[in-house]
Order: structure tokens, then sequence, then C-alpha cells
């Protein structure tokens, strides 16, 4: 008993010394965070935030690289109401965003149709992602020869006397957007496939996922889809960052059951149900992580600077929210 | 029983079949035509079928245009992008999963206000940007615009999210500082996210074709979608050339992206936790 009372002047001491050094520490963890963020929050700022703001400034100004940007308020704007090209491409987007989403409807059958364990249906599922995986300048060469009017698309056409002229895929002003359309269409089952397949996994741990699940997913894979612009950039990621939401349940049936060696030590923390060596998932699980930031409170038992007596120590413990 | 069940296997193989031809008709066309002696692209189906295959002209095509350096280029711009981006992702997303600072709040919602702009809006200031950084024509250019992505980011936050709070603050008890705690025991643990971002990132990047040639104007220094584009305007109509190009470019990413499959899916699914 009387060790533990020296141990606790010594403690009481130490720590009243320790006091610059503890707010020193405190002012790290506080920044610490912050450091983390640094790299990620400079890049994107300078990459993606700045010049979302310089260049509202210079659509009203003209600039031509060389000379500082003059000042000419709204007259850009005037001259894009005058051209043409503007009004047709606007309504070009408009008919995209409503025309493929439609058309992808087909391709979420197209995707359960894949989301199965039948041999060799790899090979299928590879077969798909061929139009997500390749570069849109390829898929544009590509896909402009075979629309060509001496292409492959009209010699097949004409060999099986469908058709006896060439049609202007690309030429004829009706058809180009249908054909257009047809390419973005072709990356359709790629992309919902994977939402698909997702929503599905969620539905082997048996929780309420289910078709509203897989409807979620595919409705989210469905919306991110529609800018027509480079399908080589479309990850399939921005379904689930969308589409988490509510969904909390677990899924994942095959998630990760390897962990490293080294933290076998902290096993027992791992709270494992059924018999699956997986982890058991706390209700906290996505949700706002707790909030205190350090300790666990039996853990605060064993340390030596918290003792009980001291003003000081009664002061810092009023800093922290400890949870039982 | 049986029977219709049969009927049913074969009618569902029946219609994969006829997708997946739809789906890799460019691709076959292209092996096709790269590989004809002396064939025009524009000829009838029926000739094309009957001119012989010949890997001579494929690798002769490598010694009249250099795309072993555009193939170079491709990887190690990959390499970066793939290297950067998961330390960047992975260092940014820990404190936004495992941490309550103020300004947490605010720091997810411009993170996600990124993801509804399209790339192109930013090319412009991006380029005045890199010139002013001196960073126009090097692989570097290309690359750092690229790193910090918001879908990296919310990828890994979900991974870290996994990791169960009381395995921290076991570890920070057991005297480990944050970066230990980060090194050896999230990173470890997210090892499935960290391979889906890795193979999201270099199929992306890969074919990633606009920023580079906004970059990049000396060809020695293109990756192979951009390099390509530019043979076809410089050879117009030497399809063998293109072809041969397009195949080198697709065929690594569908190689990759067909043996990973399974990392990619298991991957994906961890992510929507």
């Amino acid at each position: 008993m009387s060790a533990r009372t020296v141990d606790a002047d010594a403690a009481i001491e130490r720590s009243d010394q320790l006091g610059d050094r503890a707010s020193r520490a405190r002012l790290r963890q506080a920044l610490l965070p912050w450091l983390f963020l640094a790299p990620a929050l400079l890049l994107l700022g300078l990459f993606t935030f700045w010049p979302v703001l310089w260049g509202s400034y210079l659509a009203f100004t003209e600039y031509n690289f060389l000379t500082p940007p003059k000042w000419v308020g709204l007259a850009n704007f005037e001259d894009l109401l005058e051209d043409p090209v503007f009004f047709i491409s606007l309504k070009n987007s408009l008919l995209y965003l409503l025309i493929v989403p439609a058309i992808q409807l087909g391709a979420i059958v197209l995707a359960v149709l894949v989301n199965n364990s039948l041999p060799g249906i790899k090979a299928f599922r590879a077969a798909f992602y061929i139009p997500v995986v390749t570069s849109v300048s390829v898929v544009g060469i590509m896909w402009g020869w075979m629309y060509n009017e001496q292409g492959l698309i009209n010699a097949v056409l004409q060999t099986l006397h469908v058709i006896n002229d060439p049609i202007g895929w690309l030429s004829d002003d009706r058809l180009a957007l249908f054909s257009l359309m047809l390419v973005t269409l072709l990356a359709g089952p790629g992309l919902v496939h994977g939402a698909v397949s997702r929503g599905a996994a969620g539905d082997t741990e048996g929780s309420r996922g289910g078709c509203p699940a897989r409807r979620r997913h595919a409705l989210a894979a469905i919306l991110e889809d529609n800018d027509p612009h480079d399908h080589a950039d479309d990850s399939a990621l921005h379904g689930p960052v969308d589409a988490l939401g509510d969904e909390g349940a677990g899924g994942g049936a095959d998630h990760d059951q390897r962990r490293s060696r080294k933290l076998d030590v902290y096993r027992p923390l791992l709270r494992v149900r059924s018999g699956h060596p997986r982890v058991q998932l706390s209700a906290r699980a996505g949700r706002e992580p707790r909030r205190e930031r350090f300790l666990s409170g039996d853990r605060m038992a064993q340390l030596p600077l918290h003792t009980p007596a001291s003003p000081l120590n009664r002061w810092r413990r009023t800093r922290h929210r400890i949870r039982a | 029983m049986s029977a219709r069940r049969g009927v049913r296997i074969a009618l569902h193989y029946a219609v994969l079949v006829l997708i997946a031809l739809v789906c890799a008709f460019p691709f076959s066309g292209r092996c096709r035509s790269r590989s004809a002696p002396k064939a025009t692209y524009f000829r009838s189906l029926r000739r094309s079928f009957r001119a012989r295959a010949s890997l001579a002209n494929f690798i002769e095509v490598f010694r009249v245009i250099d795309l072993g350096r555009y193939f170079w280029n491709s990887v190690w711009i990959t390499f970066w992008t793939v290297v950067w981006t998961i330390l960047v992702c992975s260092l940014a997303a820990y404190p936004l999963a495992r941490y309550r600072f103020r300004g947490r709040q605010l720091v997810f919602t411009v993170i996600l206000a990124t993801l509804m702009l399209p790339t192109e809006v930013n090319f412009l200031v991006n380029f005045i940007t890199t010139t002013h950084l001196r960073l126009v024509n090097t692989h570097l250019g290309v690359i750092l615009p690229t790193v910090a992505g918001a879908i990296g980011i919310f990828l890994m936050k979900n991974a870290f999210e996994e990791i169960p709070q009381d395995l921290l603050d076991a570890a920070r008890v057991d005297g480990a500082s944050e970066l230990y705690i980060f090194l050896r025991i999230m990173l470890p643990l997210a090892l499935p996210q960290i391979g889906a971002l890795t193979i999201l990132t270099t199929v992306t990047t890969w074919n990633n074709f606009l920023w580079p040639s906004v970059v990049l104007t000396k060809s020695e220094l293109m990756p192979l979608a951009v390099g390509i584009l530019e043979l076809s305007g410089t050879f117009g109509s030497s399809t063998r050339v293109i072809a041969a190009g397009a195949i080198l470019t697709i065929a690594p990413a569908l190689i990759v992206f067909f043996f990973t499959q399974r990392f990619f899916m298991r991957g994906m699914e961890g992510a929507i936790k």
C-alpha cells in the first residue's frame, strides 16, 4: 500500500511537471488529423477548387493567356446564347439524360443474367466489361471505323441483304445521336453488373436487403452513368457512395477472413459470432465514431498519470468524457 | 423437370453469347485487321476473313513507330499514379474515418462536393496552374492533378470504418504512435479495398486520354491512349498501325481486369459498408 502511495505522489509530481509537455502533446494531437489530411486537401484545393473559383472569374473576362484578363461582364454569356451550337449540344445532353437510363434498365436484366456461377461465366463478364475498360480514344477510333460508310456495320448488313445502300450512321443528322448512344449503352451492362453484384452480396448475408437493395444500387449506377463524356472514367464507385444512405447492413460474406498474424494479440477484441471468424460490427458501424478520443473506461485505470486526488487531475478529468 | 432446366440454361447461354459477341465485336475486328497483310479495313467481311493473320506485320509496326515508347510511358505514369493515389487517399481517409475533430463535417462536405463536378470544367485552369508550376510536358504534370480523388478517399474511409475502434484504442494504450497505427494496423487490414483502389486507378489511368493530351505535346512522353490518336492523324490511312496500337492499349487493361475480377468485386463489396 505504501509503495502505491509513493508511486502516486511521484506520479502527481511528474504529471505536474509534464504540464507543459502535456499541453504541447495535446496541441499535436489536435493538429494530427490535419497533418494526415494535408496532402489530399492541398491537391484537391489546387486542382479542383481553385479551378472552379478562378474559372468562374474568368467567365466574366476576356483572356488570351498572354495579357492579364480583362473584365467584360456578361459579354461571354451573350456570345454563348447567340451560338447555335450551344443550344444543339444542350438539347443533345438532355436527350442523353432521358434516353440512356431508360435503355440501361435492359442492362440490369443483363447484369442479373450474368450474376451466377454457371461454368465459364467469367468469360462473359470479361466480355461485358470490355466496353467499360477501353479508353475513350480507342473506342472512338473503333466505332468510327465501324460506323464508316464503307465500314464494318454497313458491310455486315449488306452481306446479309438487310439493306441495299450503305447507311450514314454518323453523317445522317437524325441517326448520329442514336449511334453514339449505342456506344454508351454498351458500357452499361458492365457498370450495372458491378452494382448488382454488390447488392446481391449484401443479400447473401440474410440481411433485409434483397431486391430493394439491388434496386437501390442499380438505380445509383444508372443515375451516375449519365455523363456522356468519358466512360473510362466512370467508376462504379459513385454507386456505393450515393447508395450508402441508410444501407447499414453488413455484407460481403467472404470479406476478409485473413488478418495479419502480428495482430493476433488483439484478437480478443474482435467479438466473434456464430463461428465465423469475422468482425462483429458494433451497432456503431458506419456511424460517427465514439466521442472519446483515446481511452475506453477500464483501460484508463491502468495509466499511471491519472491519480485520484490532485486538483490538476480533477481538472484534467473534466477534459475528457469517458464512457464506461 | 431437368429438361426444362436444361432449356433454361441453354437459353441463358444463348442470350449471353449474343450480347458478348456485340460487346466484343470491335475488339475482334481489330484483331483481324492488324494482322491482315495487305487488305485494307474497308473491304467486305468475306474478304477480311480470307486474309491470313500474320505476326510479322504486328512486329513490323513496332519497328516503324515507337509504340514501345508509348507503352513504357503508360506503364510509368500508371505506376506512379497508383502509388501516389493510394498514399494520399488512405492518409486522408484515416482521420475522416476514425477521428473526431473540429471541421470534420466541413471537410466531408467539401470532398463530397468535388464528386459533382465533371472533370472537364477544370481543364483550362489546371493547364494554367500546371504551366505556372512548370509541369507542362512532364509526367508529374500528368499525375499530380489526378491523384487526390474523392472516390479513393471514400473507398478508403469505408475500409477504415470497418476496423473496430477498440482495436485502435488498445493500440494507443499500448503506446503506438498514430503513424504506427496507420501503417501497421489500418493499412494491412484494409488490403482488399486498397486492391480495389489499385485496380480501379490502374484501369482509369491507363485509359486516361483527355488530361495527358492537354499537358503533353512532346510525342516521346505520351502514353498509349494519346499516342495512337496522334498516330491516326499522321498515318491516317494505315489502319494496321492504329489497330496494333489499339490492341496494345486494350489488352493489358483487359488482362489485368480479367485476372483480378475477384479481388475487385470483393473490395467493392467491402466498400458498400
